[in-house]
């Protein structure tokens, strides 16, 4: 009976074959849908991956604002990306964004716990927590062509340099000359040496790495910073060049700002100081540094009022911060208030011998 | 629809979309705006003394006239016996006296010494040098003759002055295992009376400087002393940063000596240092003596290394408040003591008030401690332009000095490294020159060595620095020390560009008593312009006792008023200017002090 009806769907009665006839549309319909789903799917595919690399490759080279922009893009379209949820992470860090950095690895734990659970140990790491790290140099020398080494030898470096923990950073760094070799890994390796040296007392050869790291990768702006701020105290009119820059290329950004209003008060270039942390200030009326540098330069113009007025309000936010507290020792002592002055000199001292 | 149509259809789709991806993607990397060119970054380092063309219009302020001199004297340090030690790190002064009266200043070298034997070391001191100046820049050598013998002593510092007030500068020789004494004679010798009047502490002393401290009329005597070092306290100090093994050791690695406050009854120095009862201990190197709080008494500021600076304020009867952490000079800006190493006091500022300006290790800038009054000092080091100088120097000998006869009182400095093998800065340093200048309200200071002379593009171990007007032309000459290079004398010749006045004093207090700590004002036109009669300053040397004024454009007669130390104030008038005056406590007259013929030969070549 079945095979019976399933004959007549197939044919007429007199036994002749019909050809079934598609609409002429669906075809191009479903072109259409596999092309548009395939753009859609593949073109936010292909966007997520290359601004995930772009993401990384500008981590890389210390430009941190520009890749947490292009991980949020990637993020956007694929919020559950376990290595972009870690690069994330990574970026967010070194932003000094410890909460986010939190999330993105909470968040990447679900798809890649193994990883999360050695960015951790890095995270701990590059705060100067180097207890694993011999434990993870020995294995890194037997194996100095596993991938994850250079995140690993990063971490160490990085946090032995935080901790000055030279020794540790001088071997680390040993396996970072033998494994990598790239464009970065050189620059890298030269900016890491310069902090060392710089670290060890050792201020012109620690000028001479960072120069030379800022030659081998002009646009790593992170090496240039540091390079500026060892000039500071060395090379002001120097260190003025390279934070004008950074200024021009990153506008707005606190931490330039305040290196570059620091170094036209080394200068004597008062206006200039003045006008950079009045902008600052006037944007967070709590920000810690601004305040300091402001009241540095009110004491230098020997404007003993405003310089007091700067320090107290740092005060009120940093009440144990040695430059706050040194800035009211030398305040209070010009403006002919001895025994006040004293109290913070003692203080000072209290803080220097607990340090 | 046939395949082609649906594959024509696909590529109407795919292809603007993939544009479209790629379009998305490149915008996120292009770069932030128009930048200029990133800074270059040189791989060698970097010129410390910017150079800048002088506003003065002056091609040159000096010209090195060390060939021509007379003098080929070369301070020793012994470091080719490979010793490394601290020892050889201080170097040697230089004094400018005019011993013989002429009215022409000589100059003492100090010697430095040498190390002898290999298991058990010898230190040996080596021959100084005194230089006659005949006049016109040219000096013979009378060492000889002089009767200054200082082989005994490893000798750092030259101090003149006139301890026993007869009227001639006698010399004081410091250095390792003790000092000695000369006493001018008044025939062209000198007779070592060290121990007879008890200057036998034998501790390490470096820059020393003669005073009346208590009011006595007397000179008593200032000795910085330095660190506990000898061949049995002599650790092996490996250099940073370098694989050689073993360097001078810093000064971190001994102990500070007691300084020396030596009170003088006319025959014997006795020392009070322990009566002083200051808290902390000093490396001694440098010290300045003036009236630092203008109140007549001369105050002794002490510059030391790796610890924090004193300042004794004299509080008359032998008492002494040190005050170096109140007044703000004991350590920089950010409360730390410097390696201090040269000082000087000058009023840069046309304040009236005395300022302090200290050399110090590299690292650290140059401080100018700005005199505001009220025994309270600021430090002006950034709003003074010295920031600029980046803190590459290690600074030693050192001197305010009006070069240019403007009025405003410029600065020099010598430099070069304590160890063999740094590695903060050079071994061999340049010296810097720094105008004085007017910029939005302030006094600041601008580096000009292009404009010194070719000195002062040369990288030299400086050490001693003396400051003093050798032709007598009113306009004031170098004489510069190094370890183990020859000493430099550079003419000043700014006044071949430059049509600036002076006036120059000579001070005599009653019964040649000192005269350190005496303030002296000068008014010309509408300007009032203030100096210190000091003792001591610079490093381990002694410049000029004589007080030059630049004028600038003033070419009317001055009037000028002396504070004496202890004493009274004292004004003359109408005095004519471009021309050396004597002025002698009590008398109401000048004396016109200037050499005609050696006016006319110092500035026949002008």
């Amino acid at each position: 009976m079945a095979k019976a009806r399933r004959k007549s769907k197939a044919q007429t009665p007199s036994g002749q074959r019909v050809r079934r006839t598609i609409p002429g549309w669906i075809p191009v319909v479903v072109t259409v849908a596999v092309c548009l789903a395939i753009t859609w799917y593949g073109g936010r595919y292909v966007l997520a991956s290359r601004w995930k690399s772009q993401a990384e490759l500008a981590l890389r080279w210390g430009r941190i604002k520009e890749s947490r922009g292009h991980l949020n893009r990637c993020l956007n379209l694929f919020p559950n990306d376990g290595s972009a949820l870690l690069i994330a992470a990574r970026a967010a860090e070194r932003d000094h964004d410890a909460a986010s950095a939190n999330r993105f690895l909470e968040r990447a734990a679900l798809t890649l716990p193994d990883d999360v659970a050695l960015e951790r140990t890095l995270f701990r790491m590059r705060q100067g927590d180097l207890g694993d790290a011999a434990g993870m140099l020995d294995g890194i020398e037997s194996q100095l062509d596993d991938p994850q080494s250079s995140i690993i030898l990063d971490a160490i470096i990085e946090g032995a340099l935080q901790s000055s923990q030279t020794a540790i950073a001088e071997r680390a760094l040993s396996f970072w000359d033998k494994t990598l070799k790239d464009d970065w890994a050189v620059a890298q390796a030269l900016a890491w040496k310069g902090e060392l040296a710089f670290r060890q007392g050792m201020p012109d050869v620690a000028l001479q790495q960072l120069r030379a790291a800022v030659n081998a990768a002009p646009a790593n702006d992170q090496t240039r910073l540091r390079l500026a701020e060892v000039l500071l105290q060395y090379g002001p009119q120097e260190a003025k060049t390279h934070l004008e820059y950074l200024d021009k290329k990153s506008p707005e950004q606190r931490e330039i700002q305040i290196r570059l209003a620091s170094c036209h008060r080394e200068l004597g270039e008062y206006d200039e100081a003045t006008t950079i942390l009045d902008e600052l200030l006037q944007k967070s009326d709590r920000d810690l540094a601004a305040m300091i540098e402001r009241g540095r330069v009110a004491l230098d113009l020997q404007d003993l009022h405003e310089a007091e007025r700067w320090f107290r309000r740092a005060e009120a936010l940093a009440p144990d911060h040695r430059e706050v507290i040194l800035g009211l020792v030398r305040c209070l002592q010009l403006a002919g208030k001895p025994s006040d002055a004293q109290t913070y000199r003692n203080k000072m001292a209290q803080l220097d011998a607990n340090n | 629809m046939k395949p082609a149509s649906l594959l024509i259809l696909c590529l109407i789709i795919v292809v603007p979309a993939t544009v479209f991806i790629y379009w998305m993607s490149r915008e996120a990397t292009d770069s932030p705006g128009e930048l200029p060119a990133p800074p270059d970054v040189s791989l060698s380092k970097p010129e410390p003394n910017s150079t800048a063309t002088n506003t003065s219009g002056t091609s040159t302020f000096f010209e090195d006239v060390t060939k021509t001199s007379g003098i080929a004297f070369t301070c020793h340090t012994g470091e080719e016996a490979n010793r490394f030690t601290i020892l050889e790190s201080l170097g040697g002064g230089v004094a400018l006296l005019d011993y013989d009266l002429d009215g022409l200043l000589d100059i003492y070298c100090a010697g430095g010494g040498t190390f002898e034997g290999d298991n058990s070391p010898q230190i040996r001191g080596l021959s100084a040098g005194l230089f006659r100046n005949l006049g016109n820049f040219r000096f013979q050598d009378v060492t000889q003759s002089s009767g200054i013998v200082t082989d005994s002593l490893y000798s750092h510092g030259a101090i003149a002055a006139d301890y026993d007030c007869d009227g001639r500068d006698d010399l004081l020789i410091t250095g390792y295992s003790g000092m000695l004494l000369f006493r001018n004679e008044g025939d062209g010798k000198f007779r070592d009376v060290t121990a007879s009047v008890g200057l036998t502490n034998t501790n390490w002393s470096t820059s020393a400087a003669f005073a009346d401290l208590t009011g006595n009329g007397k000179a008593d005597l200032y000795v910085s002393r330095y660190v506990n070092w000898s061949f049995q306290n002599d650790p092996k100090c490996q250099p940073r940063g370098s694989d050689q093994e073993r360097d001078v050791c810093p000064p971190q690695s001994f102990d500070a000596l007691p300084h020396s406050l030596y009170q003088f009854d006319g025959t014997q120095f006795t020392d009070h240092w322990e009566t002083l009862n200051i808290p902390t201990t000093g490396k001694g190197l440098g010290v300045v003596i003036a009236d630092l709080n203008d109140d007549g008494r001369p105050d002794v500021y002490a510059s030391n290394d790796a610890s924090n600076n004193w300042l004794l304020l004299n509080r008359g009867e032998g008492k002494f408040d040190e005050a170096g952490l109140a007044a703000g000079v004991a350590a920089d800006d950010s409360g730390r003591y410097n390696g201090s190493m040269g000082v000087d006091v000058g009023d840069y500022d046309g304040s009236g008030r005395a300022s302090l300006w200290v050399t110090n290790f590299e690292s650290e800038l140059p401080a100018l401690y700005q005199n505001v009054g009220s025994e309270l000092f600021a430090f002006q080091s950034q709003a003074a332009g010295i920031g600029a100088l980046g803190g590459t120097h290690v600074g030693f000998g050192t001197s305010f000095i009006d070069m240019d006869n403007d009025g405003w009182q410029d600065i020099i400095f010598v430099n070069g490294h304590v160890v063999r093998y740094p590695a903060g800065a050079p071994v061999k340093q340049k010296p810097v020159l720094l105008r004085n200048e007017e910029q939005k309200g302030r006094r600041v200071f601008r580096s000009i060595n292009s404009s010194g002379n070719d000195y002062f593009n040369e990288e030299a171990l400086g050490r001693g620095l003396a400051v003093g007007d050798l032709d007598n032309d009113g306009w004031p000459d170098l004489v510069i020390s190094h370890s183990n290079t020859p000493v430099r004398i550079l003419k000043n010749v700014a006044s071949t560009s430059n049509a600036n006045h002076w006036a120059g004093f000579s001070l005599a207090g009653r019964s040649h008593r000192p005269i350190a700590g005496a303030t002296i004002t000068v008014r010309a036109a509408d300007r009032s312009i203030t100096r210190f009669a000091k003792s001591g300053g610079s490093y381990l040397s002694t410049s000029d006792s004589r007080i030059l004024f630049g004028l600038g454009n003033t070419n009317q007669p001055v009037s000028v008023t002396v504070r004496w130390p202890w004493g009274e104030t004292q004004t003359w008038n109408d005095l004519a200017i471009d021309q050396y005056w004597k002025l002698n406590e009590d008398s109401p007259n000048a004396t016109n002090s200037s050499p005609p013929e050696l006016v006319r030969e110092g500035s026949s070549e002008r």
